[in-house]
């Protein structure tokens, strides 16, 4: 083997090594409070949770489930059919079907309470409902979005949200009386563990800083895309 | 020599040619032509003519164009099946075949489903609001206190006519409800590229001012000379700690939280099947009894149903019984039912406890006890029994409370009650 060989399997083998150690850069497991161990965390790069729970046969990759996404008050809620090119805009709540294991980007404005602003959390559903046959669209996922998470990222602050379906016998005293049912955790704490303990993580929901440049697109940013559903005889409910 | 070619020579390759013409020529017009001609309408001519030529999910073959004004006639294997017609149907591709039920996280292989193939409580109890039922720890007595009431729980409290305390659970009744809450946490994105950072100037400047002091303390000159090789250590201390991450972190790379999440299962890790297996495991073999096409003759050539008709022992028999009371206690069944089984937060759900004395002997002091779900909210004196007696209402500690209805009379054999409230989702 001459020696420019070596030097090209070698700078491949270093290669691959690099590689795989930033892939795996998002591994942190936890044991939850049930002694499951939850091989990940929230800061894992989106798409990746949903991935390995379509692995996991929690839902079929053709599976539309219904996402409310909640404001505070009023605003518009714009998911896009695919690529960017195509958005479709609801007035909150909004109600679409989105693919288990894929990221989506949303578009948030016309807040009230953040005049001329844009956000552009991204959801990734890690799981689905099963609802008694024909209720799929009266029952969706809900994920609301709180004033102080759009403040924080207004502020270039990154928040990450894990959703999940009460246990009924595991839900805390202090969300039975109308309160805002949010848990805050320290960064360095794993959401998905706390989020399996009580109950099933559903979905993902990050928010950031970030605004797309809209003379360059980023696909980083946007993600691959998937298609939505869009269920026009589901009257949104009013906030 | 060469061999002069013959007839017979050449009679086997003409055969297994034309064989094949003939089995090509079946395949393709007369074996498609009768299976589907039940399920598309064969077109004519010009209907033919007026389709355009790319369509989706159908295969055409074009036929051969017919030399009739050549001079050689093929007089053999000629119309030996019927004619194809213009842009016959020949082929059409099989029908997505789409699974009835996604897979089964709880068993590989399996869908996730019941005999009815409905999603059930049984299967993803966390998106019911159940109430009813004997949760966990079996409500009992201890030292004549009530012990193992757990939310959902509804039984029913007795003495029978010995004076001896009696209780009896009632069926679990589950309204599709689910709920949400999120867990948050919230980070500055910056904060890891600048420990990174200040991390690699560190280690570079600390490392060599440590070789640097060792040296003298060890009063090894030599170690110290060759603090060349000890720079490349200092150096090298970044890779062992980035390659001790990289170990840690390719477990899941490896996929570990897929196996993971199925040894979690109870089933995999316990080997003993649960409860609600059982239910369904039931409904399998019930379903498999009905299905069975063996065992129906072998029920129905039976002759137990005229043996027994013709005996004369069992009237006897229940003639004798009834002129003695027995002395086994009453049986208090209790049954739950709720007005609808799916309900959004903030809609109303009635409930409807029915209690029946199954006999033979009265009961006493009969109360029923519903510590209701930690998301039913009691709607304040909706509460009604068709029985004289009065609630009591008591904090379960959980969020919600513990209805109990305790009753004046007596039950007698053979007699029962309703009592009925309203709850509201939270």
């Amino acid at each position: 083997m001459s020696r420019a060989l070596q030097a090209f399997v070698a700078a491949l083998l270093w290669g691959g090594l690099v590689c795989v150690g930033n892939t795996a850069a998002w591994a942190q497991g936890t044991i939850s409070g049930h002694g499951r161990y939850v091989p990940i965390d929230q800061y894992v790069p989106p798409g990746i949770a949903g991935q390995m729970a379509l692995q996991a046969g929690k839902a079929t990759p053709d599976h539309f489930q219904p996402v409310r996404v909640k404001l505070p008050t009023t605003g518009t809620v714009t998911f896009f059919d695919g690529t960017p090119q195509r958005p479709v805009e609801l007035a909150a709540p909004a109600q679409a079907g989105l693919l288990v294991g894929r990221m989506y980007r949303l578009r948030v404005t016309d807040l009230p309470e953040f005049p001329g602003g844009e956000f552009y959390p991204s959801i990734e559903l890690v799981d689905r409902l099963h609802p008694p046959p024909g209720q799929a669209e009266r029952f969706p996922v809900e994920i609301e979005l709180f004033p102080e998470e759009f403040t924080g990222a207004d502020n270039g602050r990154m928040v990450t949200k894990v959703v999940y379906l009460e246990q009924p016998n595991l839900v805390l005293t202090q969300h039975l009386h109308g309160e805002k049912r949010v848990t805050d955790l320290a960064p360095s704490q794993n959401a998905l563990a706390e989020a399996d303990f009580l109950g099933r993580p559903i979905a993902i929901v990050r928010m950031g800083g970030r605004t797309p440049d809209r003379n360059a697109p980023d696909w980083q940013f946007w993600g691959p895309g998937a298609p939505i559903r869009i269920t026009t005889n589901v009257t949104n409910p009013q906030p | 020599m060469p061999r002069r070619r013959t007839l017979f020579d050449l009679r086997p390759s003409a055969f297994a040619w034309s064989g094949l013409a003939l089995a090509l020529s079946c395949g393709a017009c007369a074996a498609p032509s009768l299976a589907q001609r039940d399920e598309f309408d064969i077109p004519t001519t010009a209907a033919a003519s007026a389709r355009p030529q790319a369509e989706t999910g159908v295969t055409r073959i074009q036929r051969a164009p017919v030399m009739r004004d050549s001079a050689i006639q093929q007089v053999a294997y000629q119309n030996a099946g019927p004619a194809c017609p213009p842009d016959a149907i020949t082929s059409c591709p099989p029908e997505a075949r789409v699974p009835l039920a996604p897979m089964n996280p709880y068993g590989i292989g399996m869908p996730v489903c019941d005999v009815a193939c409905q999603p059930s409580p049984h299967h993803y109890p966390d998106e019911y609001l159940c109430d009813g039922g004997d949760r966990e720890i079996p409500v009992h007595y201890y030292e004549d206190e009530r012990q193992g009431l757990d939310t959902e729980d509804t039984v029913a409290e007795f003495t029978d006519h010995k004076g001896k305390q009696r209780t009896s659970k009632s069926n679990k009744v589950c309204v599709y409800a689910p709920r949400f809450a999120s867990v948050r946490s919230v980070s500055l994105p910056h904060e890891e590229g600048t420990i990174v950072e200040v991390a690699k100037a560190e280690n570079t400047a600390g490392g060599n001012e440590l070789q640097t002091r060792l040296a003298p303390t060890l009063r090894n000159k030599n170690v110290a000379v060759g603090g060349v090789k000890m720079r490349s250590r200092a150096s090298g201390l970044e890779s062992e700690v980035v390659q001790d991450v990289k170990a840690q972190r390719q477990r899941p790379h490896m996929h570990d939280k897929v196996l993971n999440l199925f040894q979690d299962l109870v089933f995999v890790q316990s080997g003993t099947v649960e409860q609600g297996d059982m239910a369904r495991l039931g409904l399998g073999i019930q379903a498999a009894q009905f299905w069975s096409k063996e065992q129906y003759p072998v029920i129905q050539g039976k002759a137990v149903k005229a043996n027994i008709g013709e005996s004369t022992i069992s009237a006897s028999a229940i003639t004798v019984i009834d002129d003695l009371k027995s002395d086994k206690p009453g049986n208090l069944r209790i049954v739950k039912v709720a007005d609808k089984d799916t309900a959004e937060v903030g809609e109303i759900v009635t409930f409807t406890i029915r209690y029946d004395n199954l006999g033979p002997n009265e009961v006493a002091s009969v109360r029923i006890v519903d510590n209701l779900t930690p998301r039913l909210e009691y709607v304040e004196d909706s509460a009604t029994s068709d029985r004289a007696g009065k609630l009591v209402v008591q904090n379960n500690g959980e969020g919600s409370l513990v209805l109990i209805w305790e009753f004046d009379a007596n039950l007698p054999d053979k007699t029962g009650g309703v009592v009925t409230f309203q709850t509201r989702v939270r």
